[in-house]
């Protein structure tokens, strides 16, 4: 065998790619929906109505300090978000572990709205970017894939270079199956590239400390390293959840404190207010730049003047906020948050095809092998089980109860529970030899709920559509759009069997 | 059967399970390549970001962010470049004289 340079970068290529890019087709893609989480959360919550201007009454903004303190008395660390352009309510929310969920109030008159219980877009956030494995073990994970999607492009960027051209323009839609699956992978792969690398990379350094920790493994280092206190606290650590027990003071009028905090800031908007017992600390909002920063400003809790403020500057901080917010991208217009989801589909469609392709190159050779049907189940579980079970998430929230307890959970469980039948179903077909069938009842039924979403959306009767409906519009169209993309997939699977 | 009939097929099959255990050595040396490339360029990036702890300046956790952006640039690079050169043998001996260099610059003059 020839160990050449391309064969050798073909093979890291192929395994690294298709190993980790059955986790980083999810991850991409949940990601690509969480660019609009807001929106999504909006839909979610048909009750919650938007059509307020973005400014937060005294009045809604006291009712926001009580039900924060409310929400304290029973041991969460709740916080006030105030409404942006976005997202035009007050929201009250704390961190369950996965999801940041709560009241959401109304910013005129302040009456909380009573919406329905959701984990609404900030469920795949909490997926993209953990897993919903936690903080640690999930992030870690992630940030590993990330380090794997880097090198699975910097081999593809190797095997490709001297046909960058070709492969940007060359696009066989209708030409035989693994050309034109080919034709899709490198064209996608090429236009979208720099995106891809700028998403996995800045992805892999908001959560680079997992997996490089700052702290030696050799003992000659041990001993020269700093003690720990040299190292000053982020900003956010400094605020943690205070006991029950403790007796808290009146809240000042948020209003003044607020108009404050944005001369403090010179932002035209602050976004986060958190309360600790003795200080309340307002931060600038994500959406006023490209760098995502946490300025902020602390007042005091019993009179409100201004204990200290907090602006990060020069040039290493800078960029990485910077990093930060090109990757969350919170500062950008709406234009160009559809172009965040676009590229983002069309990284997915990258990666999915990439995993199609690595089983089509190997099915004559590996065809009967038990690992290879394994491997062509779960390629089902993902490339038709996830968009299956968001799309039965979006079923389950317009279908379950109002009052049902628990309802978040069940709508949670709704999706695992999809997803782990459609992966079930996939192995079992893979392993019996029929997978062919095992694609083709899937995507019927993936067919059957995208299309069908617009029309439960319309039956169920939860929002009305001539007023401030946009999101629904947007939201069922899109899964019409999803529901006749797998439709033509199905079709040329009927025509064509492998 | 006469041997003069068996002889070419068995020669053919053996020339197979030959190529097919040659293909499997080949596998699992690419696999100790990538290995041992992982954990040199892992090793490396560690060291990248032990160097700006050990700094301690003023700005500190900036600095050791800012490493860590830097370590995590470097670590895909330097993976591909330990495996990616194993053609001419010399990408695990680059991975190792840069982690050892670092190792020893971390040593010398944290």
């Amino acid at each position: 065998m020839r160990e050449t340079f391309r064969v050798h970068m073909g093979w890291l290529h192929s395994w690294v790619g298709f190993l980790a890019g059955l986790v980083l087709t999810c991850i991409f893609a949940t990601g690509t929906l969480s660019v609009f989480d807001k929106e999504i959360t909006q839909w979610m919550q048909p009750e919650v109505t938007l059509d307020h201007p973005p400014d937060p009454t005294p009045l809604a903004l006291q009712r926001a300090a009580e039900t924060t303190m409310a929400e304290q008395e029973k041991d969460l660390f709740a916080f006030i978000t105030l409404p942006s352009l976005r997202d035009p309510v007050i929201r009250v929310l704390h961190y369950d572990g996965h999801e940041f969920i709560g009241p959401v109030l109304d910013p005129v008159d302040g009456h909380i709205f009573p919406a329905r219980a959701t984990a609404g877009g900030q469920f795949f956030y909490d997926f993209h970017f953990a897993l919903r494995n936690g903080p640690v073990v999930g992030c870690t994970i992630v940030t590993l894939l990330g380090v794997c999607l880097l090198v699975a492009v910097g081999s593809g960027i190797a095997i490709h270079i001297k046909a960058m051209w070709p492969d940007l323009i060359l696009f066989r839609p209708f030409g035989p199956r693994p050309r034109a699956w080919l034709d899709a992978h490198l064209v996608t792969g090429v236009l979208f590239l720099p995106f891809l690398i700028m998403m996995a990379y800045t992805g892999t350094v908001i959560r680079a400390r997992g997996i490089l920790p700052p702290h030696p493994f050799l003992p000659a280092q041990q001993t020269e390293a700093p003690p720990p206190a040299a190292a000053s606290p982020p900003a956010k650590t400094n605020v943690s959840a205070p006991p029950a027990s403790a007796v808290r003071p009146p809240t000042p009028p948020l209003g003044p404190l607020i108009a404050q905090a944005q001369q403090i800031l010179q932002a035209e908007r602050c976004e986060l207010i958190l309360f600790s017992p003795t200080q309340i600390r307002i931060f600038r909002s994500d959406d006023a730049s490209l760098f995502l920063t946490r300025d902020l400003v602390t007042f005091s809790r019993a009179d409100g003047h201004v204990i200290s403020s907090f602006i990060q500057k020069g040039a290493a901080a800078r960029t990485l906020e910077l990093l930060h917010g090109l990757h969350y991208a919170r500062f950008s217009s709406a234009l160009l948050r559809w172009l965040y989801f676009l590229s983002g589909l069309a990284c997915t469609v990258l990666m999915g095809s990439g995993l199609v392709l690595f089983l089509m190159k190997r099915r004559k050779a590996s065809g009967q092998k038990i690992l290879f049907r394994t491997a062509e189940g779960l390629t089902i579980g993902v490339l038709v089980g996830l968009p299956l079970a968001i799309t039965g998430l979006f079923w389950a929230n317009r279908l379950l109860p109002l009052s049902m307890d628990a309802r978040m959970e069940a709508e949670i469980q709704v999706f695992f529970m999809l997803w782990a039948f459609s992966a079930l179903h996939g192995l079992i077909c893979a392993l019996r030899n029929t997978a062919y069938s095992g694609w083709r009842a899937q995507l019927a039924v993936l067919v059957f709920m995208a299309l069908g979403l617009p029309v439960v959306d319309g039956l169920t009767h939860s929002h009305g559509w001539l007023q401030d409906a946009g999101r629904y519009y947007t939201l069922d169209a899109l899964a019409m759009l999803s529901g006749l993309a797998a439709l033509i997939v199905f079709r040329k699977l009927r025509r064509q069997p492998s | 059967m006469p041997d003069t009939a068996r002889k070419p097929f068995a020669r053919h099959t053996a020339a197979a399970v030959s190529r097919q255990s040659e293909k499997r050595r080949a596998v699992y040396r690419r696999m100790a390549w990538l290995a041992a490339a992982t954990v040199l360029a892992y090793l490396m990036a560690h060291f990248l970001v032990m160097h700006a702890v050990l700094g301690n300046g003023p700005e500190n956790r900036l600095a050791t962010t800012m490493a860590e952006a830097v370590a995590i640039a470097l670590l895909p690079l330097l993976i591909l470049l330990g495996y990616g050169a194993r053609t001419h043998a010399w990408g695990l001996w680059v991975l190792l004289v840069l982690c050892g260099g670092m190792a020893l610059y971390n040593r010398i003059a944290p």
